[in-house]
């Protein structure tokens, strides 16, 4: 979807169109939750972190202020903040367990499985900031000045760091 | 292989993408909570501030800059020590060029009016002359500059000035003082401090160049400023050569007088004399005369007495005039003698003069000054000044755009 059309279901939503945000929900939390998933690595917290999201961007959606980026770059970052606030609060708790990969997806051939576990080989050896704005850009499907919005750093930093990190994942993929 | 890991993540990340299993549960639970949420206030942020603050910072930097750009070179004037044309009174004997030079300038122990009056106003050494020829109407040079214009000589007096920076003053100071012996220079007045330091010294004309050379390679170019300035003194050796011609005029005037006081001398003596034989011979004989008269009361013996007297008398009066003439030409000699003296004197100052302003010309009158320089003024000797103007603005630049910004407000 893109920044006008996202922007005009916002508007409607601001207003109390529920049609409007229900197909920002349907849009955007496909990859909102497989954001959540991959970096909490637990499908039942992913869940519950999404539902808070939600809650927090409907609560605060009348102050929303696009900004040049997509409503969906302000929901990736509230739910960077629901993921930190969790890790905060999980410092004093026992860790959960992790959920094992899913790779129970039927349709999914061989070759396309060994491909999601090098992928995913691939970015648990890079550093967590690495693996952040990969996830971004490429689960996320955000920009580089949105991806910058939500990490709450310059555009040009972002498209360095992107940068960066492709090209460790490069050498990784290469060694492998 | 740039395309190989991008599409492996594309295709890693398409198929991240699902919905979660719950997804229409959550959905509901969703919009029955919509109707409880309430607006939030909206929260302002001024991010022009940041603007406010870099302009401050680039305001503090320029004044700091400027500040330090108007900072005087150094607390000693610039301008080498008095010259100019009044000079020509000195008439003190001289052994060399350097003695010649002392004398012929101000004294160097203390500062001279090109000194004062540049430090009070600011003024260059060319300015101050400038100011005084205005001030003294430029007697000297409108005087003597009458028929100069054909006069192609040049008689030019060097006076040279250096302007050093340096993180060791009293070093420098005391090295460019060797030097300026080293040279047979003679040094005049030093002033030397941790912070500034200056000279003022002389040196041979003939050495200047080579002295030049070497102090030139004390310390990199960009540490020294050097000028220097020429000026013919033309109007003073015309001034010095018209007062000598006026004194051999002189003396050759009292020699004549002096030939024809003696000639008329001679001639009036000789006059006199020749009066006072021809007396003493009439007086022989009529005193014969008388001698042999055998009576004493004829008259002719009486007018013989009366012819006695009246030659005695006269012999008398000749000799009174021959007297005269000789205190006369006495006195004439003296008065002669006087006046060739004095013009011998003045010949003498003239030439003296003269040897003086041919020594001045064969000397260098030099300053030197020595600031200390901060690490800052050493940045701002080789880095161009638009730099440290173009310096905010890129760290500006550069700040604006790696700087974190938040594009949103998150709840």
């Amino acid at each position: 979807m893109s920044l006008d059309e996202e922007l005009a279901l916002v508007k409607r939503a601001q207003t109390g169109d529920r049609a409007a945000l229900a197909e920002l929900f349907d849009d955007i939390t496909p990859r909102l939750y497989g954001y959540l998933v991959n970096t909490l690595r637990h499908t039942e917290l992913a869940e519950d972190c999404l539902q808070t999201t939600w809650l927090k961007a409907i609560g605060a959606l009348p102050r929303f202020r696009p900004r040049g980026v997509r409503f969906s770059a302000w929901l990736f970052a509230i739910a960077r903040n629901v993921c930190q606030e969790h890790w905060r609060k999980a410092a004093h708790e026992p860790p959960l367990p992790e959920n094992p990969p899913d790779h129970s997806d039927q349709a999914a051939t061989s070759e396309r499985l060994q491909e999601k576990i090098l992928t995913e080989s691939i970015l648990r050896q890079l550093s967590p900031t690495d693996q952040e704005i990969l996830r971004l850009r490429y689960l996320g499907e955000l920009t580089f000045k949105e991806s910058a919005a939500v990490l709450g750093i310059a555009p040009l930093v972002a498209r360095v760091r992107a940068h960066r990190a492709l090209a460790r994942a490069r050498v990784i993929l290469n060694r492998s | 292989m740039s395309s190989s890991i991008k599409q492996l993540l594309a295709r890693w990340g398409a198929a991240a993408r699902h919905l979660p299993l719950h997804h229409d549960a959550l959905k509901d639970k969703l919009f029955a909570a919509l109707p409880a949420t309430q607006p939030a206030q909206l929260k302002t942020t001024w991010t022009f501030r940041w603007f406010a603050l870099a302009g401050a910072a680039l305001v503090l930097v320029l004044v700091v800059i400027k500040h330090r750009n108007n900072q005087p070179f150094s607390g000693y004037p610039r301008i080498p020590a008095g010259q100019g044309s009044g000079h020509l009174l000195s008439a003190t004997p001289l052994t060399n060029p350097l003695d010649a030079e002392k004398s012929a300038y101000q004294p160097t122990a203390g500062p001279s009016l090109d000194i004062e009056y540049g430090a009070a106003t600011g003024l260059g050494s060319s300015d101050v002359r400038v100011t005084v020829n205005r001030l003294t109407g430029g007697l000297l040079g409108t005087f003597f500059d009458l028929d100069q214009i054909n006069d192609t000589r040049e008689f030019l007096k060097t006076n040279y000035q250096a302007d050093f920076k340096s993180r060791a003053v009293q070093k420098l100071a005391r090295r460019l003082q060797t030097i300026i012996r080293g040279y047979g220079g003679r040094i005049d007045n030093a002033r030397i401090n941790s912070e500034y330091a200056s000279l003022d010294f002389v040196l041979p004309q003939t050495i200047f160049g080579d002295f030049r050379a070497e102090i030139a390679e004390i310390v990199p170019e960009a540490f020294l400023v050097e000028s220097e300035q020429q000026q013919n003194l033309l109007p003073e050796k015309r001034a010095i050569e018209h007062e000598t011609a006026t004194q051999t005029d002189i003396l050759k005037h009292l020699q004549v007088v002096r030939a024809k006081i003696e000639s008329d001398h001679r001639t009036a003596a000789a006059h006199l004399n020749n009066q006072l034989k021809n007396i003493e011979r009439n007086l022989a004989n009529v005193n014969q005369q008388i001698k042999d008269s055998p009576a004493t009361t004829t008259p002719a013996y009486q007018s013989l007495i009366t012819e006695r007297n009246n030659l005695s008398a006269n012999r008398s009066f000749f000799n009174q005039q021959l007297q005269s003439e000789n205190q006369q030409i006495k006195n004439k000699r003296i008065e002669n003698d006087r006046q060739v003296t004095a013009a011998n004197a003045e010949l003498k100052i003239s030439l003296t003069e003269d040897k003086a302003l041919l020594d001045n010309v064969a000397t260098v009158t030099g300053s030197i000054s020595i600031e200390r320089i901060s690490l800052f003024g050493i940045v701002q000797l080789y880095v161009p000044p638009f730099v440290f103007w173009l310096l905010p603005i890129v760290a500006f630049v550069i700040w604006r755009l790696t700087r974190p910004r938040h594009a949103f407000d998150l709840p």
